[in-house]
């Protein structure tokens, strides 16, 4: 890679002439359809338009000359009407431009070939004005034909313009485009401040001022609730929670629609769950239930607006059933509107769109972390190449028949990445990345955010945050402000530390 | 050479039908245990223990290690090829030694000692919802391991359809090693069919018919004859019936099972035991208090070949090893039982080596409590095993059948995620089936064990 780029900005240096001067131009015999007496045209054609090409800055190159700019036209006629269309490149072939001319009959062509000329004439002017142009490489300097990092290039300090300029030719041209929102989106970064403690789940709590947040973020025995300016400060603190419980996750929502959101925090406790609900009054925690028998997580659920789900745990289930979802009236709590999910679907590993005939999709982490989509019969419609998600976070059952083979008296069942949807349906998907996670053991290093949307076929990407060095654990979008609030793990939990976590914030552009 | 064309040709097709156009999933896992050992009971090896004051009189000291490697080959969600190996050995057993397992660990190393212990095809049936395990897999009954669970060749379907799962499965356990013998002739199979509906989130019951067909009767006379009470006998027939549940009430997780044995062997009259236990765990403080009962009945002349009354576990001929099946989940001991809450590596060694406890049969109850603190995991034990039947023949003619109390306690600390080191003690006060082990009136020295364990699982 390096060879190629060096063996380019060499190639452009030599190319480069000390002073600007008029631009070498050739126009090549005109290629002809429809039209009688093609041999004729194409010369006349070419002469016709190389005559009129003018200007100071356009000087005619002869056809054994090294021309830093090539003219090719085509004269294409059907019936009565009539186009001609001229491509404009650099000598090495390099595409600059095009023009075109059309007419009704054939005492239009000339005055057609004027008009083309005067385009054609303007355009080049506007690339002399923007600095020399690479000639073809002439056999005597034997250099071999190389793709041109770019077409205007200043004099001066090649190497460093180039790189922008391959940029902005990129931004014009369809995928690539979206690199430079790569860019933007890391533009915002991380909050600098270390926060003790390894952490497992992030919520966003409404009703902050414009550009401030209140956060929820949860330990595995311990909620904390930060507001979020330009740092982060600590509001309160929940840690009544025993020894043998472990939280598993953290969402927000206002279930009833009274204007109050309520904490749904996920905690198992041996292999039963007892979760917990509370809501932040006055600053503080305030648990209004508990032991609850759910898996929480907040869920697109196809409608355009995402719901509170659960799921159950049996005894020989780790996720027993279908998802429903959560019905709160006063501080009880009832469950409705099953969802059947896809093959290996958990609460935790799918989240739902609405596809382009407008019935729901499941989008799934399948076990082996492939993105996956459903349909809502289960029909497998498609399964990406690269893989997504990974979390480190779990939770354990007893299993003795097969301590006999697996040397533990218990077994991982690991939980999923979430994934959001956005209003517009673009999807949102983590991807932790780490050099040491062989089966139950995961330590994950690197993470970054992809966005997809649905095309009816596959999921297309639509941009992706550039990696960050850390593991991610949670993340939340705020459609609001477009960013990104991402809870990484800056290192973790040795034998005798707590490890810390920071959070990072990536707008999207 | 065109017969290998056409071979090849078959098998890329067969292949090519076969795997859907997706990655291939390579997935990994294993473990390595090490354990420095002091005790007066362990020898190293396995089996069971006699207790005699010789063998119980020196205190060895020793250290040996395991290590599981298991490589799962995915071809698609519903292709897999599952492989598990194990290297193991005490520390300066051997070096330089080809094809002999568990060796290999003295100075310079280098020996031959990997063992195969699973190999199996894991597919889903195209168009119906059935799993098909097929080849060397691991083996667990439905009743805790009290028949079986170890490591058989054989195929297992499963399928399930809502809330009820159905297992049908075939294994052959042994065949015609003899020389002579026709392959097929003399075999020991099991064949299985259990069920179990879960009736709500919180109950689940089963029921299971097994059939044990041993013909095996090359073992005759063979040095591990003794392991199985059917050793030399043919024709051995069993038929089991059984029944299972379990419940969760708040805090309170309840189990147990029934199962019957009912057959005939050559030379013996009709069979007719049957197995039971009842299993509690009840949530308190950190961690949970976890209770057992079980009892497996037995004949009062097992020595001398009565085994009329005696529950049978399907146990290893082959090897020494035979302590692998027959064992029970349930059991919390180290030194009294082998129970598969404290399986640790190939030296692992015990009074009672199975269920069926050699035809006398066994009634046990265990106690206990486990627990962890953040990363600080521990647990205490206590359980007493006697013999189900008073015997008229053979080491406890006419004695008590109280085998013991063992005791035991661990206590650990979880390094990382995956990997745990624990100090783990236990001893046994021997019961009134022993007096005499020692002298007129006297009793062999009580058992003991004392160990330190790294233990690392991914």
């Amino acid at each position: 890679m390096f060879t190629r780029l060096l063996l380019t900005m060499v190639l452009l240096f030599c190319s480069l002439p000390a002073m600007a001067a008029p631009v070498r131009v050739y126009v090549e015999e005109f290629k002809v359809t429809g039209a009688v007496g093609k041999d004729d045209y194409r010369q006349a054609l070419q002469s016709l338009l190389a005559s009129r090409l003018s200007g100071e800055n356009v000087t005619l190159a002869g056809a054994n000359e090294a021309p830093e700019l090539k003219i090719a036209g085509t004269y294409i006629v059907f019936g009565k009407v009539f186009s001609l269309d001229a491509r404009v490149v650099t000598g090495s072939g390099t595409f600059v431009g095009r023009a075109f001319e059309q007419g009704e009959s054939s005492d239009d062509v000339i005055p057609a070939v004027g008009r083309l000329a005067d385009k054609l004439s303007a355009e080049i002017a506007k690339l002399s004005a923007a600095g020399p142009v690479a000639p073809a490489p002439t056999p005597s300097t034997g250099h071999k034909e190389v793709t041109s990092p770019g077409v205007t290039v200043p004099s001066g300090a090649a190497s460093s313009i180039v790189r922008p300029s391959r940029v902005e030719t990129a931004k014009v041209e369809g995928d690539i485009i979206r690199a430079a929102g790569v860019t933007k989106a890391g533009e915002s970064g991380m909050i600098g401040q270390r926060l003790d403690g390894v952490m497992v789940g992030i919520a966003q709590l409404k009703g902050a001022e414009k550009g401030k947040r209140d956060l929820v973020v949860a330990l595995e025995r311990e909620l904390r609730l930060y507001g979020q300016d330009k740092g982060l400060t600590l509001l309160a603190t929940e840690s009544a929670f025993s020894g043998t419980e472990k939280i598993l996750g953290v969402d927000v929502a206002d279930l009833d629609g009274d204007g109050v959101e309520e904490l749904y925090v996920t905690i198992i406790q041996g292999e039963k769950l007892v979760s917990r609900v509370y809501q932040v009054e006055k600053g503080k925690f305030r648990q209004i239930a508990v032991n609850l028998p759910y898996y929480f997580r907040q869920v697109m659920t196809g409608s355009g607006v995402s719901r509170i789900c659960v799921q159950q745990i049996s005894l020989s289930d780790d996720f027993y059933g279908d998802m429903y979802e959560l019905v709160k009236k006063g501080n009880s709590f009832s469950t409705n509107n099953p969802v059947k999910l896809p093959r290996f679907g958990t609460i935790f590993n799918v989240a739902m769109l609405k596809g382009k005939d407008g019935n729901p999709l499941f989008v799934e982490l399948h076990p082996d972390g492939y993105l996956t989509v459903y349909d809502e019969k289960g029909e497998n419609l498609w399964r990406s190449s690269d893989k997504f998600g990974g979390s480190e976070a779990y939770f354990t059952r007893e299993d003795p028949q097969n301590m006999r083979v697996t040397g533990s008296r218990d077994r991982k069942i690991f939980l999923e990445q979430r994934m959001v949807v956005t209003k517009d349906g673009t999807i949102i998907v983590p991807k932790n990345e780490g050099t040491f996670v062989i089966g139950d053991s995961r330590s994950f290093n690197k993470n970054s955010i992809y966005a997809f949307a649905w095309n009816g076929a596959t999921l297309d990407e639509l941009w992706h945050t550039k990696p960050s060095q850390n593991y991610l654990s949670d993340f939340l979008y705020d459609e609001g402000q477009k960013e990104l609030v991402l809870l990484e793990v800056v290192k973790k939990a040795g034998i005798f530390e707590k490890g810390a976590s920071a959070i990072a914030i990536k707008r999207v552009e | 050479m065109k017969k290998k064309l056409v071979v090849l040709t078959a098998a890329a097709a067969l292949g090519a039908a076969a795997v859907p156009a997706m990655a291939f999933e390579n997935e990994f896992h294993g473990m390595f245990l090490t354990q420095g050992i002091t005790s007066n009971m362990f020898t190293g090896t396995t089996g069971t223990v006699a207790v005699s004051q010789p063998n119980l009189d020196a205190t060895k000291n020793f250290v040996d290690q395991r290590a599981r490697l298991q490589y799962i080959a995915k071809a698609s969600d519903d292709l897999k090829l599952v492989t598990h190996f194990e290297l193991d050995g005490r520390w300066g057993d051997s070096s330089y030694v080809a094809g002999s397992r568990n060796a290999g660990y003295a100075l310079g190393g280098d020996s031959i000692n990997l063992e195969t212990k699973n190999v199996y095809l894991d597919f889903n049936i195209p168009g119906a919802p059935v799993n098909a395990k097929v080849g060397l897999q691991g083996l667990n009954d439905a009743y805790k391991g009290i028949f079986v669970g170890n490591d058989a060749a054989g195929a297992l379907l499963t399928s399930k359809l809502g809330a009820a799962t159905v297992q049908a499965g075939w294994f052959r356990f042994d065949d015609a090693r003899a020389a002579g013998q026709a392959l097929g002739k003399t075999t020991r199979d099991f064949s299985l069919l259990d069920g179990s509906v879960a009736v709500t989130k919180d109950i689940k019951v089963g029921a299971s018919y097994y059939y044990y067909y041993d013909d095996n009767s090359s073992l005759t006379g063979t040095a591990t004859a003794a392991n199985n009470v059917f050793a030399g006998k043919t024709n051995v027939k069993l038929n089991m019936l059984g029944v299972n549940g379990s419940a969760a009430m708040g805090p309170v997780n309840v189990d147990g099972f029934f199962l019957y044995q009912n057959g005939s062997f050559s030379g013996s009259p009709h069979v007719n035991a049957f197995a039971a236990n009842v299993g509690a765990k009840v949530a308190a403080g950190p961690g949970a208090v976890k209770a057992n009962l079980l009892y497996t009945s037995g004949s009062k002349n097992a020595a001398g070949g009565d085994f009329g009354n005696s529950f049978i576990s399907a146990m290893n001929d082959t090897s020494s090893a035979y302590m692998e099946s027959g064992i029970f989940s349930g059991a919390n001991t180290v030194l009294l039982f082998r129970g598969n809450g404290y399986r640790t590596s190939n030296t692992d060694q015990s009074l009672v080596g199975d269920a069926s406890n050699k035809g006398t049969g066994i009634a046990a109850a265990f106690v206990g409590y486990d627990g962890a603190v953040g990363k600080v995991f521990f647990n205490a034990n206590a359980a007493v095993v006697a013999n189900a039947k008073k015997q008229v023949s053979g080491t406890y003619a006419n004695k008590s059948q109280f085998l013991g109390t063992e005791i035991n306690a661990e206590v650990g600390y979880k390094l990382y995620d995956n990997l745990k080191a624990s100090v783990q003690g236990a001893t046994v006060f021997l019961g009134s089936a022993f007096s005499g082990t020692d002298g007129a009136n006297g009793y062999a020295d009580q058992p003991y064990l004392g160990r330190v364990i790294l233990s690392y699982t991914f």
